[in-house]
């Protein structure tokens, strides 16, 4: 009996270490690898307090009939394609005041994956900050923030151009608010190239839409 | 036996080093959210995580962190889930199902592991990915739900809400300290500086199943807070939300406490700052303790919740409504213009060091005079309004 619970035990503790997770430089449920770069250059929106907001790219597909219906009662106009839709919304953001919300950078440092946040916060000043964030990742794919740099939180624009140049860019997205002459706000979402959400704000009626997790939808609230 | 016993084990083994946080056993529905609101009414302490035989005692939480803080453990001790967006991607999310913290034992070890990880990932900057904003009524504000000032970057928690529909808040300090304060509407000037619009306001927790969506599809989901004007909208959501109005007396004492409890914080403040400065050996201050030992911001606070006082006496004045004398008395002392106009009842003594104790009134002119310092580079005197700064010290300062 003593010999069967030895063996159990070695077995065991043989199998425990087969399945025991491992920490890897990168996660293997993540398209995280050098080839799968979108992008090798710095992104100068990196060093700019208003990064440019990506051109939305879209197919033309025809818009359901409750997002045209949307965009007729919050707009009183007619569209039908989904590439006019983002264009339009495009245009009506162009003259405004862009402000980054927030921007999630995947890259890598090493063979290890790192992922930036940038981020704005007021400080206790009142002034307007640019904060940026770097996270290493564990053999999970959580996120282990790393300790500030020198530098990094006095003048993070420039930290963070020397700390991505020469880096891939995996995966780059973004949110931002642009401030229009009428005093409406758009929220812009994009990630890559592509804008993923866009929500207006204001008085009166305002269209919001979105294309996660699925085709292009709106509503007018 | 022994071959079914082998794979037992080998089938075990992995997931026991895969412990959760917490086990999920339940989901979220409306009889669990009124039991959430319930013990956030009875249990959510302003010693939390300061009274030694709290399980939480040593946790450091700032003001989002506070907020994220009653959720999860609400959450840990039922057996609900907790799940937020994931920060670094915004795409991802994390729950209370990871195995990060299987090396610590379960419970509230734990949980505190998790949330001490947590308060290095998560902020007020994260909290519209994880809550949504919600209608203005009784059903939906309710004690278990949050405040954002996006601009102010700060957030409260709803402790509950009184029959006058002033909602009472829970708050962590700047100081990080794991002390939590309580205070009514912060003053809108300071509060929605620069307009109300989303994200600030009043939200509410996003059911894990919610999270990644687009925030106006999340259930619940209402823009009617930005539909108020910024320059009336704690009336307007006060109105909302009260099942009898305030009278002058109650509106008056709840904005003087309102009133002494930021300059009690100052003090503290004020102090920590000059322990930090000792324990630095008085060099001067780098950009992130300015950050965090500076009073701009506060004093600003200040500033506007005297001038919501002073509106509310004068309405009432102007209304005549009946004032308790005692508070007339203090309120007239509060704005009195010298020292010599101030006689009788006194509120909220200012005790900011050994023997330096001046009337509320006093430091109201010193305020109004510009004479108190913001910068945490000058000693006691100078942050407290006895001499003009700035100080030597601090003039050899970089101000942040």
């Amino acid at each position: 009996m003593k010999k069967f619970l030895l063996a159990a035990i070695a077995l065991s503790a043989f199998a425990a270490f087969l399945f025991w997770p491992k920490a890897s430089p990168l996660p293997t449920d993540s398209s995280f690898t050098p080839q799968a770069a979108t992008a090798t250059a710095v992104p100068t929106a990196a060093s700019s307090a208003v990064p440019a907001s990506p051109p939305p790219s879209a197919s033309n597909a025809d818009l359901a009939e409750e997002t045209r219906a949307a965009v007729t009662e919050c707009w009183k106009e007619e569209i039908t394609g989904e590439k006019a839709l983002l264009s339009a919304i495009e245009k009506k953001g162009a003259a405004g005041k862009r402000e980054l919300q927030w921007r999630v950078i995947k890259t890598e440092e090493k063979g290890q994956e790192r992922r930036v946040r940038l981020g704005r916060e007021t400080r206790e000043s009142g002034a307007d900050a640019l904060t940026v964030q770097v996270f290493a990742v564990d053999e999970n794919g959580l996120p282990e923030p790393l300790p500030a740099q020198p530098g990094q939180r006095e003048n993070p624009s420039g930290w963070l151009n020397n700390f991505l140049r020469g880096k891939v860019i995996v995966e780059d997205a973004r949110l931002e608010e642009i401030t229009l002459a009428n005093g409406q706000v758009l929220s812009l979402e994009s990630e890559g190239n592509e804008l993923t959400e866009a929500q207006f704000q204001g008085a009166g009626k305002n269209l919001a839409c979105s294309k996660k997790g699925g085709a292009l939808r709106c509503r007018c609230l | 036996m022994l071959a079914k016993t082998l794979i037992a084990l080998t089938l075990l083994m992995p997931t026991l080093s895969h412990a959760a946080v917490w086990e999920t056993t339940r989901r979220w529905d409306a009889a669990w959210e009124n039991r959430y609101a319930e013990w956030v009414q009875t249990n959510w302490k302003v010693d939390i995580f300061q009274n030694k035989k709290s399980p939480y005692y040593g946790l450091y939480p700032d003001c989002a962190d506070t907020v994220y803080s009653m959720r999860a453990i609400f959450a840990s001790q039922n057996g609900l889930p907790f799940a937020v967006t994931d920060p670094s991607t915004q795409k991802s999310t994390i729950t209370n199902s990871i195995s990060k913290f299987d090396a610590k034992p379960a419970g509230a070890k734990r949980v505190t592991a998790y949330l001490n990880w947590l308060y290095g990932v998560l902020g007020t900057i994260t909290l519209p990915a994880d809550t949504y904003p919600v209608a203005i009524n009784r059903d939906a504000v309710h004690a278990g739900g949050l405040m954002l000032a996006k601009e102010s970057k700060h957030s409260y928690t709803v402790k509950s809400v009184r029959e006058t529909g002033v909602p009472v808040l829970v708050y962590s300090t700047q100081a990080n300290r794991g002390d939590l304060k309580v205070r009514s509407w912060p003053s809108v000037g300071y509060l929605f500086s620069k307009g109300i619009k989303q994200p600030s306001g009043f939200r509410y927790f996003r059911y894990p199943e919610d999270l990644l969506k687009p925030v106006w599809e999340v259930p619940g989901y209402s823009d009617e807070q930005y539909k108020a004007p910024a320059a009336k909208w704690v009336n307007v959501m006060q109105a909302k939300l009260a099942n009898r109005s305030e009278s002058a007396n109650e509106a008056l004492r709840r904005q003087m406490d309102d009133a002494c409890q930021l300059i009690t914080t100052r003090i503290e403040l004020v102090n920590e700052a000059l322990g930090k400065m000792k324990q630095v050996g008085n060099r001067c201050f780098n950009a992130q303790e300015y950050d965090d030992f500076s009073t701009p911001s506060r004093d600003g606070q200040t500033k506007a919740a005297f001038e919501d006082l002073s509106a509310t006496f004068k309405k009432a004045q102007g209304r005549n409504e009946a004032i308790d004398p005692a508070l007339r008395e203090q309120l007239a002392n509060l704005f009195a213009g010298s020292a010599g106009e101030e006689a009788g009842a006194q509120f909220c003594p200012v005790a900011y060091g050994r023997g330096k104790t001046i009337s509320i009134g006093e430091l109201r002119r010193r305020l109004y005079a510009g004479l108190l310092s913001a910068n945490p580079n000058d000693p006691l005197a100078v942050r407290w309004g006895e001499t003009k700064g700035p100080s030597e010290h601090a003039k050899g300062c970089p101000v942040y």
